[in-house]
């Protein structure tokens, strides 16, 4: 009995022995009351003003800028070339009697120079002395009316592709038929001076006509033979050009372009009390030249407003000096730039309308005070005239109902929420901005699809004012949200979170904005928290 | 009745060569030079927890993996006076000896397999406050952890050794020493001193001062078969004795290290810092936490961790126990004393006196006074069930085992032994 006794103690005590080798890390449980910050998040100027519209100041204010090209005045607006270089005939009607030419004979060979016909065009008075073909062809016809097959030879001196490839074709045409071939001239430059150097507008030619060599046999050519030979450009750009452009007024418009600037600022309305504007004019055209705007119009077409600029600048010629290059033909053009003060004008009402068109109509007047003796005006074709619009705003701005978002990743699957058991989300506010802001915040799915909505139109109001209407104190609003088992599954589930802020201007006054200016987000937890090891 | 005196000293004799083992009975040590005996097993289990301020409620309840109700921890709270020492060394084991066959009574082969769990905290009021209320009850306040400490380790041990009798016929001596090879489960140490913590009243921020230290294994407690740590180390033990007249003793446990290899993490951090809420900032986009685990969050307090093995001296204990006879053996009274060196609670002192009643029951009532700064009081029993098995079993913590109340007192021993 007693020996069964033992037995069975000892196996308790080896139970007792496995008790104690098993080690595992007990896990009691209890609520801890938390009260914790979550989540912050900074919104700052940067983040809801595009820098595309707004610049620093030194005193870290902040302005409306606008700094756009309204315009180029390109090189077909002041040179072109003639179509027609020349046309040429060539009869035997002087010959007494044929004559009998044997393969490969020489009929005729002449070098000889021949001006362009610039003034074919209503461009007056341009005088060129060297050109670079930045694209186009030379077409090159011949009609043989002489019964044997000719090869004929065209070259122009003038033109020299990489200094040393000189324009030159030999081709075939047959008795009887008419011969047309294109010749691609790109890169060519065009000497224009003639075979003297001395002239302007001139090109410098070669035309030989021979018996052809597959000709049989000895040919014979009679009075009443005779060739033609027509020569023309076509679509010829002018990548540079040197000479004297001709005082020539070049009219620009009336013509409009889509205004794109306040496409990405989502707003009803902007009121700006005063505004720095310059108009500046990059000459990079070796000439002189007045610019002149006749009507500058903003344009919105959503609700069909119009507001014309209006100042004493308006239609009055702004002058602007030529460029200078300091290796001709090379490209290294320096140009002069004009700024012309618009500020006394109604820049700001222009801009309120929030126009998403402008239409202009201008006048470039060139070569204002050079003469003809001097052949050295220049013109790049990548180098135009540029017109930008630079304005900045100085003063308050007001602005009624912009909008701005931003869509944060959220990843709360981790969270372990379902160990909250009581409690609420405290939202804190704290609006640094110039601005009142209604803000609406939202979870979203994989889909941007709201699945639960924090806030929705809460009225942040904006800081308060100084004197000179900018920040003197934020105002922070706090919003409790309690943490229900719904808001407790969206926080599990959402993938996005977003949020929307419309942006009125505070009190309604014409507010200054600071870079330092902010509106902080934070997310504080007030919460029962079941805390199991 | 000779003969049944004989076999009782016998059964007294194996089952004492048992309680010279640290934490095993050492309330009636016997003769140490026997040599009729030829093997003898056991099996024993120790527990001992103690706390000068926790609460055995709350203790139990944590030990149970219970709930803690808010008035269990309002009242644990009310009762924190000062800095809080908690520990529990907890062991179990089976052990073998084999006398010589050559030497019987001289020389004996000992082997043995134990699982010891050892920890060891203070904990700085504030702290207890901040982890069993959390943080929103103190906003406003900076709370203060000056010099808080956790350390919590498992490991098993084989050991093989060699114990030996000398002596004349009137004093007798014994030694044994003992190798072991050490496999280490688990190693959590955290040391904080001179830190703070403030939240702000509406919870906009935390502020904190964190000078912390760090050192473990992997966390995940690791089953017995799992082997996050190798090492080695040695028991020791002396004792002497007059019989019928005195006793006394002295025993080494633990001595070695091990080298903890398997996801080793030491780090230390020395920082202030405010913590206002995760930054999702518009332009970094940088995400939330989503794993809130113990890992993660030691990762995310704790920078640029070392994770090469590092290596940890064992607990060492130390056990003198001395003792006189009176009245040819009815009666023993004496001293236990366990001093634990690397330990913050280092000292536990045991008084007691053992009667012995015809060498077939023993009872002892002790009183144990140790760094936890208080008394407690219990008592002892041995058994000889049969003649080759003797029961044991004890507990010093009598007095505050079954108040809810009373401070953490609990613990005790069982052994069994079985000889031939």
């Amino acid at each position: 009995m007693r020996f069964y006794f033992g037995g069975i103690l000892f196996t308790v005590m080896v139970m007792f022995f496995l008790t104690g080798c098993k080690k595992e890390r007990p896990k009691p449980s209890w609520d801890v009351e938390l009260l914790t910050p979550l989540i912050a998040d900074t919104i700052n100027v940067e983040d809801i003003l595009d820098s595309d519209f707004f610049s620093v100041n030194p005193d870290g204010t902040v302005s409306l800028v606008f700094d756009d090209e309204l315009y180029q005045v390109n090189v077909d607006s002041l040179v072109e070339l003639p179509d027609t270089l020349f046309s040429w005939g060539f009869g035997l009607e002087a010959l007494p009697n044929p004559i009998t030419l044997q393969p490969g004979d020489t009929i005729i060979k002449e070098i000889f120079d021949w001006p362009l016909d610039i003034d074919s065009y209503d461009i007056q008075g341009v005088k060129l002395v060297e050109a670079l073909i930045r694209s186009g062809q030379i077409v090159f016809e011949a009609f043989d009316q002489s019964g044997t097959d000719l090869e004929v030879v065209l070259g122009i001196n003038s033109a020299v592709r990489n200094e040393i490839d000189t324009f030159l074709v030999a081709e075939k045409v047959l008795k009887d038929e008419v011969f047309s071939m294109a010749y691609d001239v790109s890169d060519y430059m065009l000497n224009l001076t003639g075979s003297e150097g001395d002239t302007i507008n001139m090109l410098n030619y070669y035309l030989a006509l021979i018996v052809h060599p597959d000709e049989p046999g000895p040919v014979t050519l009679f009075p009443a033979d005779s060739f033609a030979v027509n020569i023309y450009f076509e679509q010829i750009l002018i990548n540079y050009a040197l000479g004297y452009f001709g005082q020539n007024t070049f009219y620009f418009g009336p013509e409009s372009y889509p205004f794109d600037f306040f496409d990405g600022l989502d707003v009803s309305g902007l009121s700006i009390e005063n505004a720095d504007v310059n108009l500046q004019i990059e000459n990079y055209y070796g000439l002189e030249a007045n610019l002149k705007i006749q009507e500058l119009t903003a344009i919105n077409n959503q609700n069909g407003t119009t507001v014309s600029l209006e100042g004493e600048l308006v239609g009055t010629d702004l002058f602007i000096d030529r460029a200078t290059d300091p290796s001709p033909g090379m490209g290294t053009v320096e140009p002069h730039t004009e700024i012309f003060d618009f500020s006394e004008t109604n820049f700001p009402e222009l801009f309120s309308i929030l126009p998403d068109e402008i239409s202009y109509t201008m006048t470039l007047q060139t070569n204002v005070l050079e003469d003809s003796t001097n052949y050295n005006n220049f013109l790049y074709y990548d180098y135009p005239i540029r017109v930008y619009m630079q304005a900045a705003v100085n003063g308050g701005i007001k602005i009624d109902s912009l909008l701005e978002s931003a869509r944060f990743e959220w990843n709360g699957e981790g969270i372990q929420i379902d160990k909250v058991t009581a409690g609420n989300l405290v939202l804190v506010l704290t609006n640094g901005f110039p601005f009142n802001l209604d803000m609406n915040l939202y979870f979203q799915d994989e889909n941007f699809q709201n699945i639960d909505t924090l806030l929705y139109g809460e009225f942040l109001p904006g800081g308060l004012l100084d004197e000179n209407q900018g920040v003197s104190e934020p105002v922070e609003t706090r919003i409790e949200v309690p943490l229900d088992d719904p808001l407790k599954e969206s926080i599990k589930s959402a993938k996005y979170s977003y949020y929307e802020l419309v942006i009125n201007s505070a009190q309604g006054e014409h507010v200054v904005i600071h870079t330092s200016d902010f509106v902080r987000f934070k997310v504080i937890g007030d919460f029962t928290y079941l805390f199991e090891q | 009745m000779k003969r049944i005196l004989a076999i009782a000293i016998l059964i007294l004799s194996t089952s004492f060569l048992g309680a010279q083992m640290p934490g095993i009975h050492p309330y009636y040590p016997h003769s140490l030079v026997k040599d009729s005996w030829k093997y003898s097993f056991r099996a024993y289990y120790h527990d001992d927890a103690n706390s000068n301020h926790f609460n055995n409620e709350l203790f139990s309840a944590i030990n149970k993996s219970e709930y803690l109700t808010d008035d269990l921890k309002d009242r644990q709270i009310s009762s924190l006076d000062g800095q809080t020492l908690t520990g529990r060394i907890r062991q179990s084991g089976v052990e073998a000896w084999f006398s010589s066959i050559k030497k019987p009574g001289k020389l004996y082969f000992y082997a043995g397999l134990d699982f010891q769990q050892v920890l060891d905290s203070q904990i700085d009021p504030d702290l207890i406050g901040l982890l069993l209320k959390g943080n929103k009850p103190y906003a406003g306040q900076t709370l203060s952890v000056p010099d808080s400490e956790y350390l919590n380790i498992y490991f098993n041990r084989i050991k093989g050794g060699l114990g030996m009798f000398f002596g004349s016929s009137d004093i007798k001596h014994s030694f044994r020493g003992v190798l072991a090879f050490s496999s280490g489960q688990n190693y959590d140490w955290v040391k904080v001193t001179n830190s703070s913590f403030y939240t702000h009243p509406e919870g906009d921020y935390l502020d904190a001062v964190i000078i912390a230290e760090t050192k473990s294994s992997d966390s995940t407690w690791g089953k017995v078969y799992d082997i996050n740590g190798v090492g080695i180390s040695a028991d020791l033990h002396y004792a002497i004795e007059k019989e019928k007249d005195f006793y006394a003793g002295i025993g080494l446990q633990n001595l070695g290290f091990i080298n903890w290899n398997k996801n080793p993490f030491s780090a230390s951090m020395d920082t202030t810092f405010r913590f206002d809420g995760v930054s999702n900032d518009t332009t970094n986009n940088q995400g939330i936490p989503n794993d809130y685990s113990y890992d993660n969050l030691k990762n995310l307090i704790f920078k640029n961790p070392d994770d090469s093995p590092f290596s940890k001296t064992l607990p060492v204990i130390i056990n003198v126990t001395a003792g006189k006879f009176f009245s040819d053996g009815k009666f023993y009274a004496g001293m236990n004393a366990f001093y634990y060196p690397t330990l913050i609670s280092n000292y536990r002192l045991e008084v007691f006196g053992t009667w012995n009643h015809k060498d077939q029951l023993q009872v002892t009532p002790i009183v144990v006074y140790s760094s936890y700064s208080k008394f407690n009081f219990g008592f002892a029993l041995g058994w000889f069930i049969t003649d080759q098995l003797v029961f044991r079993a004890g507990s010093s913590y009598l007095n505050s085992y079954f108040s809810k109340t009373a401070l953490v007192g609990q613990g005790g021993y069982l052994g069994l032994t079985f000889y031939w």
